[in-house]
């Protein structure tokens, strides 16, 4: 057993293996969510179903016999509103948080048609160039939008997360934070987040060594280096905001124009917020 | 209650189009989703729920049936002004998707012309809306000459058992421009030609509730107790700042100001800030010229506010057309 959460494909010979964890099942249908949940929970705890799919949101039929699986569904885009709308209220009775891809300009209306009706919602990024301005948008909305919403992540869960002196990793959100979740596939190959196991960049082999995962050379490598790069003399170790953006976009090469500015008016937010979390005590005059 | 305008095209030419300066004029045609949502949150932040959708034709909009659900799952009443001419396309998704709707969620005020300023295609159109939302649907009229006929919408009511409501407009002078509106000289004749439908009403129960800028004073006292009791007590003479929102944003106060003193609605904060300040500037007009006759300067009811004094366009008009000097003293 491990204090990780594990990120895996269902594989009934592999969740045998990794008895009495913390699970969650990485699948590209939504035929077998029952299955999945029923089998998962004999041996381990299922953490959450994650179903990346090609069908637009709106598309997607939702059943009122997912209500009690946590679901978090990938979705390459919105589709179409009156599609979607008539699904509405069952939605709100799902354990879900929806996600959709940075990929279409309109999927960040779409996030924000979502939160407006209070369904948990966020963005994943692909390795299509990002439109800052309307990520920029969506955050503004997020952190500062006067009426009730529901989360927009990775915002929400970084702003609530977020400690000023120190570094704020929302990876997390897409289970991508190594301090919290690893990554194992059916030949049981453990990684660090989920690209190094789609390019084969793997820390260890077999089960077994999931229980001394803390002393695996290159894990311990992994989280003394991690902030590594601030200490290079980079673009990304002089940025405001590196605290919550890590050096996640090192590779752009304007970064004046792009990451830079979302992520300075980020950290604001997220300190804003801090703000707003810490002074609920309210200071009346001394007498 | 604000009126957003989805589309500013539109499917008619009525030769009263007091919305036709600003149809004209406006270079966004469409409200945008990200538009919608800023205006649905704008008036929560209010404490608004209540919205209402025109245009141009709002039914003309691509996603007209999307912000509409849309604006209904956000909690607010939806109330659509339509000419309920439309695509047989549009008519079905609409009927698909918001046919199923009570009132208390959406409703429709469906303004029709006489028939014969229509055409046959119009009418059939407007009755397959008629059919189709009967349930949902109240008939609305403009009076735009002394001479007018209700007949017509009597019959439709009764055909499609509609509610049993008329929404009497007025057409409006649009200051500076050319459209077909009664002067005010007129407005007495045009209210005896009214008064004499007051017994059809009366037969078929039928309560014709104005709209604004209708003047209290061309009705006798045996008139107005008559239309008291048609409408069940709820008279109005009034000639409030009516918040419009265009797709670009820019708000106004009444269409046939809208040429006159737009905003954008970026520089408010709430609904109450918007009619506020459209407030205060209708007040410092009627400080100028208190109605559209004489005696409103003096006038108890007006001074009362029971009645405005008639709309404020036509004192705007007056001004722009016999002392420019003042206006733009007025709105510097």
């Amino acid at each position: 057993m491990t204090d990780h959460i594990l990120v895996c494909p269902f594989n009934e010979k592999l969740l045998d293996k990794i008895k009495h964890n913390a699970v969650i099942i990485n699948t590209r249908d939504f035929k077998n969510l029952h299955h999945i949940h029923r089998e998962v929970n004999k041996s381990n705890t299922l953490h959450a179903i994650k179903i990346q799919t090609e069908t637009p949101l709106a598309a997607i039929s939702f059943q009122e016999s997912w209500i009690h699986l946590p679901l978090i569904i990938y979705s390459p885009e919105f589709g179409d509103y009156k599609d979607f709308s008539h699904q509405l209220d069952l939605i709100r009775k799902l354990n879900i948080r929806i996600f959709l891809s940075s990929q279409h300009d309109f999927n960040f209306t779409g996030l924000r048609i979502l939160s407006s009706l209070n369904i948990s919602c966020g963005l994943f990024f692909n390795e299509e160039p990002i439109n800052w301005d309307l990520l920029n948008d969506l955050m503004h909305y997020d952190i500062y939008g006067r009426t009730r919403h529901a989360p927009i992540e990775p915002f929400h869960w970084l702003a609530s997360q977020y400690e000023p002196a120190g570094y704020t990793d929302y990876s997390s959100v897409y289970f991508n934070n190594p301090v919290k979740y690893l990554h194992i596939n059916e030949k049981e190959q453990i990684a660090l987040t989920e690209t190094d196991l789609l390019h084969n960049n793997y820390i260890d082999e077999g089960v077994n060594a999931l229980e001394t995962i803390g002393e695996n050379k290159k894990y311990i490598d992994f989280l003394n280096r991690r902030y590594e790069i601030m200490l290079q003399m980079n673009e990304c170790s002089f940025c405001p905001a590196f605290r919550i953006c890590l050096a996640k976009f090192q590779n752009l090469t304007d970064k004046n124009n792009t990451c830079k500015i979302f992520f300075s008016d980020f950290m604001d937010a997220a300190d804003y917020y801090f703000s707003k979390r810490n002074n609920t005590e309210k200071n009346i005059w001394q007498l | 209650m604000a009126n957003v305008l989805l589309t500013e095209k539109c499917v008619r030419s009525c030769p009263y189009c007091f919305a036709k300066e600003h149809m004209d004029s406006s270079a966004l045609p469409q409200l945008s989703w990200d538009n919608l949502m800023y205006i649905a949150d704008f008036l929560e932040i209010s404490g608004e729920r209540k919205i209402s959708l025109l245009g141009g034709e709002p039914t003309l909009h691509p996603q007209f049936v999307d912000f509409t659900t849309y604006l209904i799952e956000r909690n607010f009443h939806v109330h659509v002004f339509t000419s309920g001419i439309m695509s047989t396309e549009r008519l079905l998704e609409s009927q698909k998707y918001l046919a199923h709707f009570t009132t208390e969620k959406l409703s429709f005020t469906c303004n029709l012309n006489h028939p014969d300023i229509s055409t046959q295609k119009e009418t059939e159109k407007i009755n397959k809306f008629l059919f189709a939302f009967s349930h949902l649907t109240t008939l609305g009229f403009n009076i735009y000459q002394e001479d007018f006929d209700f007949e017509f919408l009597i019959q439709v009511i009764n055909k499609y058992n509609l509610e049993r409501h008329i929404r009497i407009g007025l057409a409006h002078p649009i200051p500076g421009e050319v459209n077909k509106y009664i002067p005010v000289e007129g407005l007495k004749k045009m209210a005896r030609k009214f008064v004499s439908y007051f017994d059809l009403f009366e037969r078929f129960t039928i309560s014709p509730g104005f709209d604004c800028g209708m003047p209290m004073c061309i009705f006798t006292e045996k008139e107005l107790g008559r239309l008291f009791k048609l409408n069940k007590g709820i008279l109005k003479f009034g000639c409030g700042p009516a918040i419009d929102i265009g797709p670009d944003m820019m708000v106004w106060s009444c269409f046939p100001l809208s040429n006159i003193h737009k905003r954008s609605l970026y520089e408010f904060n709430s609904l109450q800030e918007v009619n506020r300040f459209y407030k205060d500037l209708h007040a410092k007009i009627r400080n100028e010229i208190g109605g559209i006759y004489t005696d409103c300067d003096t006038c108890k009811y007006r001074l009362n506010e029971v009645c405005m004094g008639g709309c404020i366009a036509h004192i705007l008009n007056h001004l722009y057309n016999e002392a420019p000097v003042r206006i733009k003293e007025i709105y510097s």
